[in-house]
């Protein structure tokens, strides 16, 4: 065998294997929907997360504290309706199961 | 810009919602998500911008030259692009290794010339997209390219953002086809590619961040301190986090990709399972090891005669390990695997995986993990002496263990026993997850996305495969 026919068979034998090959596929309109649901949720129950992302950008520019300030309001905001809650349960649920002893 | 931020969300949905807006502007979504790339890495140092346009620009004439060109001219010119890349690489990568290792020798030899080192940054990435430029030559070469790219496709294929610092090293007769035709609106794979995200976000922010802080790093910064079953715990944890680390990039790579409706190839399949070192390299880093089996072994002459492919399976093996880094223990890695896989190949032939009774099998899947986390040693340890520290360690079995909670040995073992999950188990969560409408899925996606962030520690480490 050739070493051209070598690589022809070698190369045509293996093709690369896509994870995505046998997915179902969905349309732009419902994926959309599902992120922007995914979005509104992420806003609602992660306002610490995003007080935190906040806080972290620089002091002093106007987009840093305009953020900053946005984002604490909104957290006040999902702290009284305790939705903040949510993620500060799961934390300590997993801080209790990652101390058993 | 790490994958796990917020910054990254923000800008993955505008990309997202502007690139979607362009649908029916093929060229114009193509000239967005170049830029966007360019921005996207622009975040790590923007000089280096330069050197990826050098790098697209360069190969993408090559490409032209070598379509036009015939016979040796032709081989000449795949060559010539091939060491401009090499060239371009070794520089950044292997220059001040070099110079170390050359120091050594002359110093050795009782010649001191202390040789300066010069104070060089790696660029990000660098590894992938050489990876990525070098195939797109030799596909056009080799003729699996029917023609040559226009310059933006060529612009795209190599800094196409989610696979640019970290890959998976898509093939350019691979991905350049997908960028021919506008894709279709209809046909986004979007539920695979949430719990690709989804299971990545949670490899990455719980499960490697955690083994990182609590196992791998104390006991590799200072493994003398340790017993033989920290020391243990240690290399089983390493074995996981890197795994979980770098499966977790390529699976946000690909599920990001894919909502942008393209799609990347495997690069991982449950590699702890593996039946020997042959079937490890088809499961771990596969669109690496792909890559080096059809550009690099079977080039230097491939299966030819027994003698022969051992000595290419030691050269690809010993390269594949230098690939990683500038580092004697990257070059024992690559030897390790490379001796181990001439073995398998010698004394137990080519097939034998196949006629193998069960419990040979199970014993041989025992075996290859055992084997593969002794060379994980020598890749994480920061060179020679903490590695060879680190299994003389081995011996200190009396010691008690400080760092084996129930937490640590429960994930370790389901995360060992998630290995031997059915091989298409994306594809059965997918179907229960399709039967809910996409407001559910949207829902359920980001509270779990929240969660993920709430129980992983704060603040996120770079991926492993950065540094490559």
């Amino acid at each position: 065998m050739t070493q051209s026919a070598v690589i022809k068979r070698e190369i045509v034998y293996r093709r690369p294997v896509e994870v995505v090959d046998s997915a179902f596929p969905s349309p732009l309109r419902s994926v959309s929907e599902s992120i922007g649901v995914a979005v509104v949720v992420m806003f609602l129950l992660g306002s610490t997360g995003l007080l935190d992302w906040a806080n972290g950008l620089p002091a002093g520019t106007t987009i840093g504290d305009t953020l900053s300030n946005l984002a604490q309001s909104w957290n006040d905001a999902m702290t009284y309706l305790h939705l903040a809650r949510f993620a500060e349960f799961l934390r300590q649920a997993w801080q209790d199961f990652q101390n058993l002893q | 810009m790490l994958f796990p931020t917020v910054n990254f969300g923000i800008f993955f949905i505008l990309v997202f919602a502007a690139a979607w807006l362009l649908v029916r502007h093929h060229r114009w979504r193509l000239i967005l998500l170049t830029s966007v790339s360019y921005v996207f890495y622009a975040f790590w140092d923007w000089r280096f911008c330069f050197l990826l346009l050098f790098s697209s620009v360069v190969n993408w004439y090559f490409g032209e030259l070598i379509y036009k060109s015939e016979g040796k001219a032709r081989q000449n010119l795949v060559a010539g692009a091939v060491t401009v890349d090499l060239v371009v690489l070794g520089f950044f990568k292997y220059y001040n290794f070099f110079l170390s290792s050359l120091n050594v020798t002359l110093e050795h030899l009782g010649a001191r010339h202390d040789i300066p080192y010069l104070d060089i940054v790696l660029p990000v990435g660098i590894s992938f997209f050489t990876f990525h430029a070098i195939s797109y030559v030799v596909d056009i070469y080799r003729k699996k390219l029917d023609r040559p790219a226009p310059l933006l496709h060529m612009l795209l294929y190599i800094s196409f953002f989610p696979q640019l610092v970290a890959g998976p090293i898509v093939r350019a007769s691979h991905f350049l086809p997908q960028l021919e035709h506008p894709v279709d609106p209809d046909d986004i794979r979007a539920t695979r590619a949430y719990l690709l995200i989804l299971g990545g976000m949670f490899k990455k922010v719980v499960v490697s961040s955690f083994l990182a802080t609590s196992v791998v790093e104390p006991v590799f910064f200072d493994p003398g301190s340790f017993g033989a079953r920290d020391l243990l715990l240690a290399v089983y944890g390493y074995a996981l986090q890197i795994y979980c680390d770098f499966s977790a990039y390529t699976d946000i790579a690909i599920g990001v990709a894919a909502l942008l409706g393209y799609r990347f190839p495997e690069n991982f399949d449950q590699p702890y399972r593996a039946i020997g070192f042959r079937d490890f390299w088809r499961r771990w880093h596969i669109s690496l090891s792909s890559w080096l089996r059809d550009y690099l072994y079977i080039p230097l002459g491939g299966n030819t005669g027994d003698w022969r492919r051992y000595k290419n399976l030691m050269i690809t093996m010993l390269l594949g390990g230098l690939w990683h880094g500038a580092a004697w223990n990257f070059a024992i890695w690559g030897g390790i695997h490379g001796g181990l896989l001439v073995a398998e190949h010698r004394f137990l032939g080519e097939h034998w995986t196949e006629s193998a009774k069960s419990w040979v099998k199970v014993l041989g899947t025992v075996i290859t993990f055992q084997l593969v986390c002794l060379t994980w040693i020598f890749f994480r340890a920061v060179d020679l002496p903490h590695a060879l520290s680190f299994i003389g360690g081995f011996s200190r079995v009396s010691a008690a263990s400080t760092l084996a909670t129930p937490f640590t040995l429960i994930l370790i073992s389901v995360l060992l026993a998630a290995q031997f999950l059915p091989t298409d188990r994306m594809a059965i969560l997918e179907r229960y997850a399709i039967r809910m409408p996409p407001i559910a899925q949207g829902a359920v996606a980001g509270a779990l996305m929240i969660a993920i962030f709430s129980i992983g520690p704060s603040g996120i480490a770079p991926f492993i495969y950065f540094q490559f």
